[in-house]
């Protein structure tokens, strides 16, 4: 052999070598590539952007809320009973000449939490609802999916406004009454989830494996079958704040003092030919609220499809 | 007593139809009535053509389905009416490794922690020492220990299929049943996954029921051979004995269909006649007799025994 042909083959080599030893970097490198492809697809979603944009602008406002105004939201102030929007009050003011937009910012905060705790309750008790009647079928399936189908026949509204008649009114008893009355949606979708992931063969795996029943739900099933249930909690909870206004506006909710969005919009409602803007803001926050939410589980629920 | 496994009379029927009351009008018997045993430190192949009730019997014997009648003894203890919590303790002894690797493997948990947290069920509570296991394990099917932190998707079909023979060997096991091990793998890996469970075998003392439509396999693998045939067991034999006296007409079919290794070699061919009889309606007395070239008006009257024919050699057919 030649010398320049070994030196063929050393370079040959070499190249070998050097495209294996990148493939293999890259695979070290996959857990992050799928998180970052993600983010990435997420963000050329117009929607979601938009709907992140005004999701973070809410959170924000809520945690910051009293370094974004030096006005208080409970003390009335005579001088400036229902001014309209000025400098000075850039939403105007209410009948006892509190700023509105001073309100609304700390009406963020009881939108937020309200939402988030009601999603997050609801979505524990849907979750392992659905895991028991998918995972253990049978008499089990039976009764749950009965109940589960009795309340999701009901429009969430009503059911609140139900439990609400029953539980008094008041914003804790709103969280709970959300809770209560929007869980059957977590429970059927997680049903569906385990029923098929339940015939995979790693459960039977894990069972083999000597693995308890409990054990295998929440380590093995719930992880997988969670992608559809996060969605659906972004989507949910625009919802939980479109209802915990409802209450309020109805005066089954934040009781006044208290700055929620739905008690703001309700004392508008008999001055809306003299003072619009007191109704016109708190109803522009929510829509605009929940449209990015909307924009933004609908992105999610767009990115996370396998088929898209 | 050197039995480790012993089936007696194990069938397993499934209601396909029901009637208006709810009562079953048909049943697909899909396993019906199966007599086996495995001694310790044995293999035993289970062969026939796909649908002929071989993953069932594995299924039922590790009762993942339950039996419809007959018995399941396992290390002389009768494991058949066991619940799912008694079964627990019995599956440190009796193990699956399962035809798909990446189906049997959940996406979302790291090689290295999928084997951990077997260990973890067991009792292995000090976190040192199960890692040293994992390694260990590791070593034992061949994978490296970089890859204890890897995916299941980030392996190929071979490397999974070692990881969940790492897992099934995770907990001692004495009897492994193989449900297919190498059936979903590509040719050129195949001898490996052969190789590593025979040394495996060797090595642990493990005992194997290994199931599988692949002849050649099961001739590498066995120490016996048992040939069913929709639902029933119809020959049993030592390997060797089998493979070059199979006196059932199925067995004898089924063995001439292996392809020729060396070029030029030549073999007859038995190409049976007709489809495989509905498990639904199986025919009467003897299953094969309708595409059995030697049928007898017997055959069809009266259902041949098990007959012994000489050592470990049985067969289920009236000619003999």
């Amino acid at each position: 052999m030649s010398i320049y042909q070994s030196r063929d083959v050393k370079a040959h080599a070499d190249k070998v070598w050097f495209e294996r030893d990148t493939v293999l970097e890259k695979k070290h490198d996959k857990d992050i590539s799928i998180l970052l492809d993600f983010i990435r697809k997420l963000f050329k979603h117009k929607g979601a952007v938009i709907g992140a944009a005004i999701i973070l602008v809410f959170i924000l406002t809520a945690v910051f809320a009293p370094w974004l105004t030096s006005y208080d939201y409970e003390s009335p102030d005579i001088n400036a009973m229902l001014q309209a929007p000025s400098w000075e009050h850039p939403f105007g003011t209410d009948e006892f000449g509190r700023d509105i937009l001073t309100r609304i910012i700390y009406g963020s905060r009881i939108s937020l939490k309200v939402s988030l705790i009601a999603v997050a309750v609801s979505l524990v008790i849907g979750t392992v609802l659905g895991a028991l009647a998918g995972y253990y079928g049978g008499v089990v399936d039976y009764i749950i999916t009965s109940i589960t189908d009795i309340a999701w026949s009901f429009p969430t509204t009503l059911l609140a406004i139900a439990f609400i008649a029953a539980l008094g009114p008041g914003l804790q008893n709103v969280i709970i009454a959300i809770a209560l009355a929007s869980w059957s949606g977590y429970c059927r979708v997680v049903r569906g989830e385990v029923l098929s992931l339940r015939q995979r063969e790693f459960i039977e795996a894990a069972r083999i494996l000597g693995m308890s029943d409990s054990r295998i739900i929440f380590k093995h099933i719930l992880p997988n079958a969670l992608t559809p249930v996060v969605v659906m909690a972004t989507l949910e909870l625009p919802k939980a704040i479109v209802i915990e206004a409802s209450l309020s506006f109805l005066g089954l909710g934040a009781q006044p003092p208290l700055p929620s969005w739905g008690v703001i919009l309700d004392s508008g409602k008999g001055l809306i030919g003299q003072a619009p803007w007191v109704s016109f803001f708190p109803g522009l926050m929510i829509m605009l609220v929940v449209l990015g939410f909307n924009l933004f589980g609908d992105a999610l629920r767009d990115v996370l499809d396998p088929k898209s | 007593m050197n039995k480790i496994l012993e089936v007696k009379n194990l069938k397993k029927h499934y209601p396909v139809k029901k009637n208006l009351y709810g009562k079953t009008r048909e049943t697909v018997k899909a396993v019906d009535g199966i007599d086996l045993h495995i001694n310790y430190g044995e293999v035993l192949g289970l062969v026939g053509e796909s649908g002929c009730g071989k993953s069932t019997t594995g299924r039922t014997i590790l009762r993942l389905l339950d039996p419809t009648e007959g018995q399941i003894i396992f290390q002389g203890r009768d494991i058949t009416e066991y619940s799912r919590k008694q079964m627990r303790s019995v599956y440190k002894d009796m193990q699956l490794i399962f035809q798909d690797p990446f189906a049997s493997l959940n996406p979302r948990k790291k090689a290295g922690n999928a084997i951990e947290e077997v260990l973890y069920v067991h009792k292995v509570k000090d976190k040192a020492e199960r890692k040293e296991r994992v390694r260990e394990l590791f070593n034992m099917v061949g994978l490296r220990q970089e890859e204890l932190e890897k995916y299941p998707h980030e392996f190929s079909g071979g490397q999974r299929q070692r990881i969940v023979i790492a897992r099934a060997l995770a907990v001692n096991p004495k009897l492994i049943v193989c449900d297919e091990p190498v059936a979903a793998l590509d040719v050129s890996i195949q001898a490996q996954i052969v190789n590593l469970l025979t040394g495996l075998q060797k090595r642990l003392g493990l005992s194997y029921l290994f199931i599988s439509h692949d002849l050649r396999v099961v001739k590498y693998m066995s120490d016996r051979v048992a040939v069913m045939y929709l639902g029933k067991i119809v020959e049993t034999a030592p390997a060797d004995e089998l493979f070059n006296n199979p006196l059932h007409p199925y067995s004898q079919a089924l063995l001439s269909s292996i392809a020729a290794i060396r070029p030029g070699e030549k073999r007859k061919k038995i190409v049976l006649e007709g489809e495989v009889p509905s498990p639904v309606n199986p025919p009467s007395g003897c299953r094969f007799r309708t595409r059995c070239k030697y049928a007898m008006k017997r055959c069809s009257e009266i259902e041949p025994k098990l007959k012994h024919v000489g050592g470990e050699h049985f067969v289920r057919c009236h000619l003999h």
